[in-house]
């Protein structure tokens, strides 16, 4: 659609341009304008076709699965005349191609190593939760010992929610804030490992009850993230669907076939053990989304009981939000439920063993890193350490002076650049994140940077030169490029998401608290991190996914 | 690079005490450096793009156009005064004495433009907004090269007052700053901005007195083979200049080729000649004053924005291609204007079947005459005051080429209609986008029910 759209453009333009030139004689100009009038006639005919068309598949879309009598576009296909297929790994499935969004190409993607290094202190932060109370009712003391998989603390609105410990050792601290809210439970890891049994079972023979009893109490309940708003579901909550995106598209993502590899045979089972708990409780309504372009491990392909969609695409074509509002658009009364593979197998390996294993292969990824690898360590885990050492190397080794070396400092971000948690001092992993990215600060100032910039940086716009290339990749800093502005530039943020979306539009009815035009433009279907690369687009430096929470958190007082 | 970053830092004012100074500072400061703020939560690395990048490279863009222009002022100008006939002669001449007709006006409205906005900034405790960079370029090449500084001086107020800062400021507006300043000159002063005489600059100013032009044209004058004109003769009492007054140029006119076609017809704007008569030989030299190549070129008497097409379309395609104007607003204007050219063209073959008229030009040609590929570049692809919807553009678009046809053709008063079609669509963007998101809306719903 859109190259024949600028194959039409090309023509106009070009008859624009030749016609005058030719047009020296009076009666030739008489052929000339007739002719073009013609041409006029036969274009519009031809955009009211592909305006036909385009309806078809709008109206087609708004029908149910077992209505769509209507064929999908009256415009042959290659793959219907030359028989081409151009994504042999989905094979006949259907795949979505997602055209827009951008790919940021960073420096420092974790190496395809392994290493398991030894961690000390872990904690567990209610603060990482959408909808946690504030003061979570206690279930230890400073000082007592824990076994994996003991109860720390429950909220104190809904006592479903128990958040247990990922290690066995001794609670060190309980850290609190203002208004003694608690910031985080930290705990030092012991040498020896002991366990809370929750009893193995199939979960084929459970029925719901004792699924839900079983993720409840283990604690793997809390990672569930249920749409709209990105909460933790209830648990009387029935999900309509729940859905794992089997891919990551973020900037230096881990990639899960790699972590799957390495888990071998067993992981493969977990995974499916995993997929069989999700089913009793959303039965036949758990959904796979799965990478067109690139093959996905055999976990993922040959997974069954449930259904798969294949996409296509670069980021944001991986976040669950981005998938759904293609396979199963959010609305305001639905409950759709989202976890990532590490997740499944972690499900699965509770329901094998009877036992928590919270331990996750999280990539070590960022440009100013000696040792990019993937780490094998226990969720929540503090990595601060291991960072600042890996980091000293890189910076032992560069060819900076020492006075420039002396004034870089580092940021630890857990989670991808786009949408993750500054993390400070210890260093402690978000307890869901299997991502870590060190990157530069850049506070410095860059003399007539916003007119000649001075060093690569990454950019969707063509006027910094290095976006031309695509070759390209970048060593990014925390630098702001800019000062924040007044919405003034369109169009930029529809460019980078691949949704029927004005996110644009959406944020100014958030800040004008226009609650019907907030619903209708699609607040439901959207959580921060899709709508992250537009904060990331955005020449006005706007805080889009701070707004964004914002409107979230608006709706959902008013429900 | 330090030593002034240090001092920089050091004077730094008072941000509470002294709101005006602080706002000054900052205002140099983020233009000497870009600031070193990181990011918080949210995004942890931003894109290299900014405001201020934007709008320098909006007038970056026009800048050929300006070379084009300001060249092309002091051309009319001196073959009006029967000097310098041919495009290349005395090209330093020309040039020089454009940019200081130009110059004062540039500086006029930079200075009570950005004075006012300075005040605003402090005012509101916000750092200085770069739009103006933009708005404050445009108004020099809109404007009649010989209108009155006063007169630019009180319209750029007006525009930034009451088209931007009542709204609140860069990205709130609802009209087009640049043209507010124009259309205001153009309701409050129209005899400066209409007619045959305003679109030629004939006066001399003290910067070209500073600077020798004017001596240079009176040594011209006075030492020609032939005797030599006196330069006061050019003038009459009132200090008006006399057309056709000199010996040397005969048949000259300062009308546009649109006021031409709006009174005769295509024809008459073929039919637009001069004579120069060579001082040194005597003899007489025609030349037919709008061909389609001084179409294209635009040599030809009018604003300097407007006139050289080839320039205009460069800055187009920059402005296109670095995604910084929207090609979408673009297309769909020169598919308006085209379609409504076309059918004024057909609708002129039945109405005045064996007479030339206005509504006869060829469609093609009405798109390289007066202010047309400007407009459709520069002004109406403002992303403030344009749609914010892909879709809504494409409408936007297509309604100020079919407007602004509709005005230059058959409105009998004023030959020109970009900039009332432009500030009419500016209007009507917001109730675009209204019914795109409507759509939008409706599309969600029928989606979600379904389900």
């Amino acid at each position: 659609m859109k190259r024949t759209l600028r194959n039409i453009l090309t023509l106009v333009l070009f008859n624009l341009v030749a016609t005058p030139m030719f047009a020296a004689d009076d009666s030739l100009s008489n052929v000339i304008v007739f002719s073009s009038l013609a041409f006029v006639i036969v274009l519009l005919i031809f955009l009211a076709l592909i305006m036909g068309d385009q309806s078809i598949r709008i109206s087609r879309s708004t029908l149910a699965k077992d209505e769509q009598d209507l064929p999908p576009s009256f415009i042959p296909s290659k793959k219907e005349i030359f028989g081409i297929n151009d994504d042999p790994i989905a094979g006949d499935a259907k795949v979505h191609v997602l055209d827009r969004g951008h790919e940021i190409k960073l420096d420092g993607r974790a190496d395809v190593t392994l290493q398991h290094p030894e961690i000390n202190l872990v904690s567990v932060r209610p603060t990482d939760y959408v909808g946690m109370q504030p003061i979570p009712k206690m279930l230890v003391a400073e000082g007592d010992s824990v076994k994996i998989g003991q109860k720390l603390f429950h909220d104190r609105k809904r006592d479903s929610f128990f958040f247990t410990s990922p290690v066995a050792g001794k609670v060190k601290e309980i850290r609190r804030g203002a208004k003694r809210a608690i910031i985080d439970v930290i705990i030092e890891v012991s040498k020896r490992n002991s366990y809370v049994d929750f009893g193995s079972g199939d979960p084929k023979t459970m029925d719901r009850e004792g699924v839900v009893e079983k993720l409840i109490e283990s604690g793997l309940w809390v990672n569930f993230i249920e749409r709209p708003f990105g909460i933790v579901p209830d648990r009387s909550t029935q999900p309509d669907a729940i859905y794992i995106s089997t891919f990551d598209t973020a900037p230096l993502a881990p990639d899960y076939n790699q972590i799957l590899a390495w888990q071998g045979k067993e992981g493969r089972a977990l995974f499916q053990k995993g997929l069989d708990a999700l089913n009793v409780l959303a039965p036949e309504q758990v959904h796979l989304g799965l990478n067109a372009g690139e093959q996905p491990h055999a976990a993922f392909t040959e997974a069954e009981n449930a259904t798969k969609h294949w996409f296509k695409g670069i980021h944001p074509a991986g976040n669950p939000g981005v998938q759904l509002h293609h396979v199963r658009p959010i609305g305001p009364n639905d409950k759709v439920w989202t976890l990532r593979p590490d997740d499944v197998i972690m499900i699965g390996r509770l329901f094998e063993t009877g036992k928590l294993h919270a331990k996750r292969i999280v990539a070590l990824t960022g440009d100013c890193l000696s040792d990019k690898a993937y780490i094998e360590v226990p969720s929540g885990s503090a990595i601060g350490d291991l960072v600042k050492d890996r980091f000293d190397s890189y910076m032992a080794a560069d060819d900076r002076d020492a006075e420039e070396k002396a004034e870089t400092s580092y940021r630890m971000v857990s989670g991808n650049v786009l949408s993750g948690l500054q993390i400070e001092g210890e260093g402690f992993l978000r307890n869901a994140d299997a991502h870590v990215t060190v990157l530069e600060e850049g506070d410095k100032h860059e003399m007539f940077g916003w007119l000649l910039p001075s060093y690569p940086r990454p950019s969707i716009n063509p006027t910094i030169p290095w976006s031309l290339f695509s070759f390209m990749t970048f060593k990014a800093n925390t630098n702001t490029h800019g000062e924040r502005r007044a919405f003034v530039v369109s169009g930029q943020y529809e460019s980078v998401t691949p949704m029927d979306l004005y996110p644009q539009h959406l944020l100014k009815s958030i800040l004008a608290e226009d609650f019907e035009s907030i619903e209708g433009l699609g607040i439901y279907e959207v959580l921060e991190e899709d709508l992250a690369l537009c904060e990331f687009v955005c020449t006005s430096k706007q805080p889009v996914q701070e707004t964004l929470r914002q409107g979230l958190n608006f709706i959902m007082s008013q429900r | 690079m330090k030593l002034i970053r240090n001092f920089l830092d050091r004077i730094e004012p008072d941000k509470k005490s002294s709101p005006f100074l602080h706002t000054l500072w900052d205002g140099f400061d983020t233009f000497l450096y870009a600031p070193a703020s990181v990011t918080k939560n949210g995004v942890h690395i931003r894109d290299g793009m900014d405001l201020k990048r934007t709008m320098i490279h909006v007038v970056l863009a026009m800048q050929l156009a300006f070379i084009a222009g300001v060249i092309n002022i002091g051309h009319q100008h001196y073959t009006a005064f029967g000097m310098y006939g041919g495009a290349f002669q005395g090209i330093g001449w020309k040039f020089a004495y454009g940019l200081l007709q130009i110059l004062p006006l540039i500086i006029v409205v930079h200075v009570v433009g950005l004075g006012i906005e300075f005040f605003f900034a402090a005012k509101k405790g916000h750092s200085i907004e770069e739009g103006f960079l933009v708005s404050a370029f445009l108004i020099p090449m809109i404007m009649p090269p010989d209108v009155p500084l006063w007169m630019v001086a009180i319209a750029t107020a007006f525009a930034v007052i009451v088209a931007k800062e009542a709204f609140g400021g860069t990205g709130m507006n609802i009209l087009n700053i640049a043209l507010t300043a124009r259309v205001f000159v153009f309701f409050a002063y129209p005899s400066e901005i209409s007619g045959e005489i305003c679109w030629i600059s004939y006066d001399y100013n003290v910067l070209h007195s500073l600077f020798g032009i004017k001596a240079h044209t009176v040594d011209y004058l006075a030492n020609l083979p032939n005797g030599g004109v006196a330069f006061d003769s050019m003038f009459d009492e009132a200090g008006q200049f006399i057309a056709n007054s000199s010996v040397l140029i005969d048949g000259w006119s300062g009308a546009t080729p649109l006021g031409l076609a709006a009174n005769g017809g295509w024809s008459a704007v073929q039919e637009a000649s001069y004579t120069i008569i060579d001082p040194v030989t005597n003899k007489a030299e025609v030349f037919q004053q709008y061909s389609t190549t001084n179409l294209l070129l635009g040599v030809m008497p009018g604003s300097i924005g407007e006139m050289n097409k080839l320039a205009v379309i460069a800055g187009a395609l920059i402005l296109a291609v670095s995604g910084i104007g929207s090609w979408r607003i673009m297309l769909s204007m020169v598919l308006g204007a085209v379609a409504v050219a076309i059918l004024m063209n057909i609708l002129g073959e039945t109405l005045y079947p064996n007479q030339d008229h206005f509504i006869k030009v060829p469609w093609y040609y009405q798109l390289f005459m007066g202010s047309f590929l400007f407009a459709m570049a520069f002004m109406a692809t403002d992303p403030v005051t344009a749609s914010g919807t892909d879709l809504g553009k494409l409408f936007y678009g297509f309604g100020i080429g079919a407007v602004g046809m509709v005005v230059r053709v058959l409105n009998p008063a004023y030959p020109e209609g970009w900039m009332l079609a432009i500030l009419f669509m500016n209007v009507f963007a917001p109730l675009i986008d209204y019914f795109v998101l409507q759509s939008n809306i409706k599309r969600r719903e029928a989606r979600v029910q379904v389900q």
